[in-house]
């Protein structure tokens, strides 16, 4: 069953009920393609700093409301105030980071925290939002990272076979040290960190419906 | 015998994607040696990876700046350019000039480039330099600073001056780190070269005495980010030597452009210099003899005096005819260009005068008898007729040092010479009553000499020695100058008790002339800081007696209170040399109390240095010349001349035509591709069969591009194809 939880999108945890006509996660990736003369290609990556995943991306999410209905308000007075917000959209993200034979510990990237450590998932939900990590192929056996304390994280390593993630963090620890070059999988349902897309646009469909385009970028 | 050592193995290994295996093969004592191993990919993966991942490190004042703040930079160099420079983007107005001198000023500043594929990357220092200046363009509120460093920062600009003698026996290699020691750099690589033989007189940039002194050997220059100056010899590796890279086309962005060459000169005409030291072993004597005949009749007496002193008229006979009347013989020996010796001897027609009376002892006194001898238009001479002997003769030796300095100079004269001799103690009444002294003889001008053989007035041999000699001050100027002249000299005397008397009526305080330092000068001089003439101090020293109206000793024609000449100072001038202008200088003399003062156009007089042995080199030009049909044919006549100090040998001079040559009829190729490892100096393998171009070529512009936002990493190169193998 596909992971896909539209209607329970939170908004600096607040869920939003509204239900999007449609909705698009832009990614930017910090990788390019070097086209060849003989029209091969290669790939150049800004390196990541170090304990990040390997290929920096940063999002743009796209909501298109056809009406906020009663969402109006809740959702203009979470956006009326600035800074970042955090967007929780119990969607899965694929990252992949690289071991150097010595580190142990991997961050999520762009300041995300998991989702489950913040908020309950939706009951609608069956899956398992709690981070999961793959060792060498991403066939592998997958290791669900437990979360713990920050007492307990740094008291010591996860047993071989195991993870941990630090409780409203970014931190994650494995049991088993990835080899040099060999990569380490995860899949997470963070919490984005995000800005409201500058621009305000602001249409009328009518007297009662309340087109609205939310726009947040990473 | 095991042979057991360490060796280190220098070079590149051409990447081969099928296995990362090569073999390696030394010659260890004459006898090939294989070594075999596994080389390690790495280095090569860490370029050519297909994923790639590009990271910039920049540390600016000893500060590593924050990873966000650094958007790109590009490093590049050339083998004609020993300066390394690169650019470094920056974002943020933390580092606007207004902000910081960080980016400005020269800072120290390293750039690191990290690359490999994902998990294996390394990090490779592009650059330790400084900071030359920054370029700033703004965005927004935001603000992006260019900042521009260089390898050599703030000592590329060394103005240098030095000079080395010739023939010093100072290699090129030697020459080179000398200047980079003067220059700063204490630690160098360069290649043993040839022994420079001509002089070097540097006032120049350290980077372009570095070019002149590279050209002969093909040196290409660069510093390391250790900080050592490194010559290196960019050359095209000519098969069977493997290639250090193959690239296909299919490996770069794009095809490269082709460049043909474009506009040769069809000759070429290189002119080096060398010194050949003209200063050979042993002597070399030269003899100039110049002979004048005239129609001449040689003088006879005409009259004959007897011992009673009658005089009786001889008949005159003498025969003019064509004949030989003076004779200068020079001879000059040499060694190298220093006069060593240098002799000068005249012949002439001569009768030496003679007395007309000599004293003759008579009791205790004496008595003054007639001499026999004739006379030659009323004066005493010695031969009845004049004969043809030497003159003068005149023998001067110099000395110098190792160098070609003159240190003194000894000129001995011989002559026809006179010796003056007193006739009869001071205080004698009169020569009757004596103490008389036989034997002096009178001549015709009335003064009494120590006689010659046969009772003649003058007579040959060696008159006079006057000697100089040289003094150098620590710069080489020459600061004392003594001129001493000997000869023979009866001190004067007063006319009194222990002196003695001369026919002439003058006192004398010994009874002849004897052998001693006659007269001397001593000059001595001091330069100004840029080594010309700032005073001079003359004094002149000779024997003198001090005139007294009371003195208590009668000299005849004045007192004193002197009874005999003493040696000592006769005169003293100091003069002091001061410029007024650039055009003009005034000279203060003061001599016996008295200053005076005049002034002079020019500039202020240089005195007398230490020979430079330049001056005794000579300047062998090395000339070559190339002449190409086919190059005229294909680009027109034209010549390219080459004045290179540098070079200094045919060999060297052909050397450098073949490279100049060479690198002027290649293809250029300029190619953008994926950054790889090749260096400048590389030769690569370049294949691009469907455009006709199969080739090795140099790497002489590498050009390396790192951006982080897109992330990129393109190297540039310019490669150099040549047409042909040799000119030869």
């Amino acid at each position: 069953m596909p992971p896909v939880i539209v209607s329970n999108v939170m908004l600096d945890l607040v869920e939003i009920f509204a239900a999007a006509t449609s909705w698009q996660i832009d990614e930017v990736e910090q990788r390019t393609l070097r086209p060849l003369a003989d029209g091969s290609v290669r790939e150049v990556i800004t390196a990541a700093e170090p304990g990040y995943p390997v290929v920096p991306r940063h999002r743009t999410f796209t909501f298109d409301y056809g009406d906020l209905e009663s969402e109006r308000d809740r959702i203009r007075l979470i956006l009326s105030a600035p800074g970042r917000h955090t967007l929780i959209l119990w969607l899965a993200e694929h990252l992949a980071w690289v071991g150097d034979g010595v580190r142990r510990e991997f961050l999520l990237p762009n300041g995300w925290q998991q989702a489950s450590d913040l908020t309950a998932a939706p009951t609608t939900s069956s899956i398992d939002t709690r981070t999961t990590l793959r060792h060498a192929s991403p066939t592998g056996a997958p290791i669900p990272a437990t979360t713990v304390d920050a007492a307990t994280y740094a008291a010591g390593d996860p047993p071989s076979g195991e993870a941990w993630a630090l409780e409203r963090s970014s931190q994650i620890k494995v049991g088993d040290v990835p080899g040099a070059g060999a990569y380490l999988y995860g899949t997470v349902y963070p919490v984005y960190s995000v800005l409201r897309v500058p621009g305000a646009e602001r249409k009328h469909d009518g007297p009662l419906a309340d087109p609205y385009v939310l726009r947040l970028q990473e | 015998m095991p042979l057991v050592g360490t060796l280190q193995l220098q070079g590149t290994v051409a990447a081969t994607p099928a296995a990362g295996r090569a073999a390696v093969a030394g010659w260890v004592d004459g006898t090939p040696a294989p070594i075999t191993g596994t080389v390690d990919r790495a280095a090569v993966d860490a370029y050519e990876a297909d994923t790639l991942c590009v990271a910039l490190r920049v540390v600016l004042g000893g500060v590593e700046l924050p990873r966000d703040d650094v958007l790109g930079a590009s490093f590049r160099s050339a083998i004609d350019e020993p300066i390394r420079e690169a650019t470094v983007r920056l974002g943020g107005i933390r580092y606007l000039p207004t902000a910081t001198t960080d980016t400005w000023t020269r800072t120290p500043v390293e750039i690191y480039v990290g690359h490999g594929p994902p998990g294996a990357m390394t990090e490779t220092l592009e650059l330790r330099g400084t900071v030359e200046t920054c370029r700033v363009s703004s965005e927004g509120i935001d603000a992006t600073v260019e900042i521009l460093c260089r390898d050599l920062g703030a000592i590329r600009d060394t103005e240098l001056c030095l000079e080395v003698e010739p023939l010093a026996g100072l290699t090129r290699d030697e020459l080179c780190r000398q200047l980079a020691a003067a220059a700063g750099y204490t630690e160098t690589d360069i290649p043993a070269a040839d022994v420079i033989t001509g002089p070097v007189s540097v006032n120049q940039k350290l980077t372009s005495m570095l070019e002149v002194m590279g050209r002969a050997p093909g040196w290409s220059w660069t510093t390391t980010n250790d900080g050592v100056l490194r010559a290196y010899t960019p050359r095209l590796k000519a098969p069977p030597l493997p290639p250090d890279h193959v690239w296909t086309v299919h490996q770069l962005d794009e095809a490269p452009e082709q460049i043909p060459p474009e506009a040769v000169p069809s000759k070429w005409v290189l002119r080096g210099q060398t010194a050949v030291e003209v200063d050979e072993q042993g002597l070399e004597t030269e003899t100039t003899t110049s002979v004048v005949f005239e129609q001449y009749a040689p003088a006879v007496a005409d009259a004959y005096q007897d011992a009673a002193g009658a005089i009786t008229p001889l008949e005159i006979s003498s025969r003019s005819s064509f004949q030989e009347v003076s004779r200068l013989v020079e001879t000059v020996t040499r060694r190298g260009d220093l006069v060593v010796y240098q002799s000068s001897e005249e012949w002439g027609w001569y009768n030496p005068a003679h007395s007309r009376a000599k004293v003759q002892a008579l009791g205790g006194g004496g008595e003054l008898v007639p001499v026999p001898t004739y006379l030659s238009g009323g004066n005493h001479v010695t031969y009845r007729r004049e004969r043809y002997q030497p003159i003068s003769r005149r023998l001067q030796s110099n000395v110098y040092d190792g160098s070609g300095t003159v240190l003194s100079t000894r000129a001995d004269t011989w002559s026809w010479y006179r010796r003056e001799a007193a006739v009869q103690a001071a205080d004698a009444p009169d020569l009757a009553t004596g103490p008389a002294y036989p034997g002096a003889v009178i001549g015709d001008d009335n003064t009494s000499y120590d006689p010659a053989p046969n009772d003649a007035v003058e007579q040959w041999g060696h008159s006079q020695r006057e000697t100089i000699t040289y003094q150098y001050g620590a710069e080489g100027a020459l600061q004392v100058e003594r001129r001493v002249v000997e000869g023979y000299y009866a001190i004067k005397g007063a006319v009194t008790t222990g002196n003695h008397v001369n026919y002439s009526g003058n006192g004398q305080a010994e009874k002849e002339a004897q052998w001693r330092q006659v007269r001397g000068e001593t000059r001595t001089s001091t330069t100004d800081t840029s080594g010309r003439l700032a005073a001079e101090i003359e004094t002149e020293s000779g024997f003198t007696a001090s005139p007294n109206p009371s003195g208590t000793h009668s000299w005849g024609s004045f007192a004193s209170d002197d009874k005999q000449e003493s040696y000592r100072t006769v005169r003293q001038t100091r003069r002091l040399y001061k410029p007024l202008h650039n055009a003009s200088y005034e000279v203060e003399t003061y001599e016996a109390g008295r200053r005076s003062t005049q002034t002079y156009a020019g500039t202020l007089p240089v005195p007398r240095y230490r020979q430079s042995p330049w001056t005794r080199l000579r300047q062998v030009p090395v000339d070559l010349e190339y002449a190409s049909e086919v190059l005229e044919e294909w680009f027109g006549p034209e010549t390219r001349v080459l004045q290179e100090a540098g070079v200094q040998d045919a060999e060297q001079a052909r050397a450098v035509l073949q490279r100049d040559l060479e690198r002027a009829i290649s293809y250029e190729l300029p190619i953008t591709r994926p950054a790889t490892y090749a260096q400048l100096g590389d030769t690569v393998l370049y294949r691009d069969p469907q455009r006709h171009l199969v080739a090795r070529a140099l790497v002489t512009q590498r050009e390396l591009e790192v951006t982080l936002n897109p992330p990129s990493f393109t190297g540039r190169y310019l490669l150099e194809a040549p047409l042909f193998e040799s000119i030869t």
